[in-house]
């Protein structure tokens, strides 16, 4: 796959589009909530891979990697937001309810939608470490490459991550 | 804390909230995305494409470098390397006591060059390519008999 894809063959791309991108998109969606923001970041995650696959020594698999990138992608556009304040209402501000279509699956769940708005008050890393051992069903040692993290660490945050959405669940519940 | 839902009894555990967690996998990416995604495969792919075409030119350079190489020294192994004309001074066949020196066709210089040398000892009239004389040139040979 890695040799295919090195040598521009356009059926290795398309297998890796589909195998991937609508996971990536998840996470980014999760991550940034944002639907037209996760898009954005979505072809860019595909543009930074195909720009660096002469680079990527496969030394994780191309889930991870394309993971990594995303998470990365993640990352800079949360400091760039701290700098740019136009960009306050782009990540982890928007209003859920007047999102695209993606996010209108899950807010018709009362239950998910609850999950949805408690997981705001969750930190960047945190969303991050949930959506990546449960919805992507990374190991701890595969999260510990995307996020550089000694793995026996990882499953510490997300016990702790687990547990502080569980109370921010039951606490929207009850308000 | 008791919450229903379609799934059966939600009760505020962890397993409930992993559960949760897991079902937010159903949401689909928006349709036009995979497109837009496979659209920007070619022209991605053949800018990655050429740029390993130019990474291989240097290694068919190379080759085509090599043969050509070989083609040269063989020509030269087969011809003989070429020589400067005052190397190599032949008996001139007009007379058996002067000299004029080879006109090459592969050298540069000019059969006028050969008749202005001073330490010849006899002279003939040098000859261009084409055969025609050059008389004038040869009379200003202070040593010509």
């Amino acid at each position: 796959m890695l040799k295919a894809l090195r040598e521009g063959r356009r059926e290795a791309y398309e297998d890796v589009i589909e195998a991937h991108y609508a996971s990536i998109y998840r996470l980014l969606l999760f991550l940034t909530r944002d639907a037209s923001l996760a898009e954005d970041m979505t072809q860019e995650v595909f543009a930074s891979a195909w720009g660096a696959i002469q680079g990527f020594r496969g030394d994780a698999s191309v889930k991870t990697w394309l993971r990594r990138i995303a998470y990365n992608l993640f990352v800079d556009a949360q400091r760039r937001r701290k700098r740019d304040e136009s960009l306050a209402g782009k990540l982890g501000e928007g209003d859920p309810g007047a999102a695209a279509d993606p996010l209108s699956q899950i807010m018709t769940d009362e239950h998910l939608g609850r999950m949805y708005r408690a997981m705001d008050d969750l930190d960047g890393e945190e969303r991050a470490v949930l959506l990546l051992h449960y919805l992507d069903g990374l190991s701890y040692e595969e999260m510990a490459r995307v996020l550089h993290r000694p793995s026996g660490s990882l499953k510490w945050i997300v016990h702790q991550a687990l547990e502080r959405l569980r109370t921010l669940v039951i606490g929207k519940a009850e308000s | 804390m008791n919450m229903d839902s379609r799934n059966g009894r939600d009760d505020g555990s962890l397993e409930w909230v992993e559960q949760r967690l897991r079902a937010l996998s159903a949401v689909e990416p928006p349709r036009g995305l995979k497109e837009t995604l496979l659209a920007g495969v070619p022209c991605r792919v053949t800018g990655e494409a050429r740029l390993g075409r130019i990474w291989r030119w240097p290694m068919a350079t190379g080759w085509a470098a090599v043969a050509a190489t070989v083609v040269v020294l063989c020509g030269i192994l087969w011809f003989g390397a070429p020589t400067r004309p005052s190397a190599s001074p032949a008996p001139d066949a007009n007379s058996g006591l002067g000299w004029v020196l080879a006109a090459s066709h592969g050298s540069v210089l000019s059969p006028e060059a050969n008749a202005l040398d001073s330490n010849s000892v006899g002279w003939v009239p040098a000859t261009d390519y084409n055969g025609v004389h050059l008389p004038d040139i040869n009379a200003l040979d202070s040593n010509s008999f």
